[in-house]
């Protein structure tokens, strides 16, 4: 059994008043565990798609998904499969159910018919990771946006999931909830191993992820390090992106005979290339 | 906006706080039936009385509870007026034109005393018991009809997701208001049809939004693992204590009463 999310030659087609639209075309993908991953892609590239692909929300035309060896056609994994690929939306209001904090985070793993007991733990647990041990009597619609999308993770993350699948969940934040939330993601990714995949419009939000993965009308057209993919031309034609500030000043002065040897790609990078030079 | 609303939930440790969800349900159930029974007024005051109590028992000052009949002071004042006016019978006072009547007085008091018990179980009922608590309750109460068929477990989820929803709903509609009425919705036209029309351009909205709202929560529950299957471990984790069992022999007290 791969320790693994694999598409498999994967298509998806939606059929809309007799008229086919193709949202995904062949893609081969495998998200080893442990990785931070970001997706990029214009509007209507497909990234939503496939997400949902990835927990059996939505299962291919062609093709097939398998989570750590579980067919996503296969409806009797279909609990397994959800619980070990969570997912988080850009709404935040929208993925709330329960009216008091404590109770959301209960919802998923009493679904999955945990003793109370065990619930208990893990909701301790999930409070504890996200920051949200003060708030636990809370009521949810009196949480900020910020908030409420870190109570959506604490809620997956008592299902105590392997792969964390993220739609665009800093586009309805503000700088510094944005700024916030990444860095949890981060700390979930290095302190407790869950593999990380994060749809984004920012590229500040995945400057430090491991791999890059740019969809453009429902194929990938690139799939590397976001320092290959930002620090060469004809990656950001294909990819039809803006590089960050950092690279081009980079870029510059690589241009200029200064020899940078390093990807910077961040300010602090940035900070501590200098500190190193000067020291 | 997003005040405290009235009937939310608050966390505390008062007797009501710690009784078991079902218990509250049925008591609510009882309450409110024995007070709407025509003939017998005993049973309804009985109610006021234990309200009251409880109402003292849940930690509520003075002031909140001024607060909370606030909003239904119009209508208790109206229906008392009406009530006490246009009923014949005996005179008690006769003012002109206008005469009160002593049927009419106590139908007044009657109909307050019935509001009253309407209004406060409620409110009580969803201050000192969490969504989820409640859903658990109507879960095990119901549960017998499950075997007839009735889906008893979506329904209480139902509920939960809708108590969930009732302040962004409304939160969404004031929004819509100030939208319309910064473009000049006649809200308050004295045209009938003008209002129904300023009216329908709030609902319109709120009803398209509220249906892209139900298809995301849809996906999000269900990649939380939800299947709408029945959930026993909820059901065990009701705990039925010593105060249940004062409290339901008051609930049987009433009933007896009602009925001798
Ligand atoms: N449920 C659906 N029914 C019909 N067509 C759909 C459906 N979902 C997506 N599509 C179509 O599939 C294509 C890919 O959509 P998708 O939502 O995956 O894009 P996206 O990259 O997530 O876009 P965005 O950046 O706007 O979120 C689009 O052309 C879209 O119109
Ligand atoms: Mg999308």
């Amino acid at each position: 059994m791969a320790d693994a999310i694999e598409l498999v030659n994967v298509q998806k087609q939606y059929k809309v008043n007799n008229h086919l639209t193709h949202a995904l075309k062949d893609v081969n993908l495998t998200i080893p565990k442990g990785q931070f991953i970001g997706i990029l892609g214009e509007n209507g590239s497909g990234k939503t798609t496939l997400a949902r692909l990835f927990n059996g929300l939505i299962l291919p035309t062609k093709g097939n998904v398998y989570v750590d060896g579980m067919d996503t056609f296969d409806k009797r994994f279909i609990k397994k499969i959800r619980s070990r690929v969570g997912m988080i939306f850009q709404n935040p209001e929208n993925q709330i159910i329960s009216s008091i904090v404590e109770e959301e985070l209960a919802f998923g793993p009493q679904n999955l018919n945990l003793p109370i007991e065990e619930i208990d733990k893990r909701v301790d647990k999930a409070l504890n990771i996200m920051g949200l041990t003060a708030l636990r009597f809370h009521a949810t619609n009196l949480l900020s946006g910020g908030q409420k999308q870190r109570l959506a993770i604490a809620s997956i993350l008592t299902m105590k999931p392997q792969y964390l699948i993220l739609d665009e969940p800093t586009s309805m934040l503000d700088q510094s909830g944005r700024y916030e939330l990444i860095n949890y993601l981060k700390k979930l990714n290095k302190q407790h191993n869950i593999t990380i995949v994060l749809i984004t419009h920012n590229i500040k939000d995945i400057l430090s992820a491991d791999r890059l993965i740019v969809l453009k009308k429902g194929a990938v057209v690139l799939d590397s390090t976001p320092w290959k993919i930002f620090s060469s031309p004809e990656n950001l034609e294909i990819s039809g992106l803006n590089p960050p500030d950092m690279v081009k000043l980079v870029n510059g002065l690589n241009k200029r005979g200064y020899k940078l040897k390093d990807e910077i790609l961040t300010t602090e990078q940035m900070v501590e290339f200098i500190c190193r030079q000067l020291n | 906006m997003n005040g405290l609303k009235i009937g939310q939930y608050v966390r505390g440790n008062s007797f009501l706080h710690k009784l078991d969800p079902r218990t509250k349900l049925l008591g609510c159930f009882v309450m409110i039936i024995t007070s709407l029974l025509k003939n017998n007024t005993s049973a309804l005051y009985i109610n006021v009385v234990l309200l009251l109590l409880c109402i003292l028992l849940c930690g509520i000052k003075f002031k909140q509870f001024v607060k909370m009949v606030r909003p239904i002071r119009y209508m208790l004042l109206l229906t008392f007026i009406f009530q006490s006016i246009f009923i014949s019978g005996e005179k008690l006072i006769d003012l002109w034109v206008i005469s009160v009547s002593r049927e009419g007085l106590h139908i007044g008091i009657v109909t307050i005393a019935r509001i009253f018990v309407l209004y406060f179980c409620s409110i009580l009922l969803t201050r000192t018991t969490t969504p989820a608590q409640l859903t658990a309750a109507i879960e095990a109460l119901l549960f017998p009809m499950v075997r007839i068929g009735i889906p008893i477990n979506k329904f209480a989820t139902l509920i939960n997701v809708s108590l969930r929803f009732i302040p962004v709903i409304i939160e969404e509609a004031e929004t819509i208001t100030c939208a319309q009425k910064a473009r000049g919705a006649p809200f308050n036209s004295k045209s009938l049809i003008k209002k129904f029309k300023a009216i329908f351009s709030v609902l319109i909205p709120v009803l398209a939004s509220s249906l892209q709202r139900a298809a995301d929560i849809a996906i999000a529950m269900e990649s939380r693992c939800y299947t709408g299957e029945i959930n026993h471990n909820r059901i065990k984790g009701l705990s039925f204590g010593k105060s249940d069992i004062i409290a339901l022999g008051l609930i049987s007290t009433s009933i007896v009463i009602v009925l001798v």
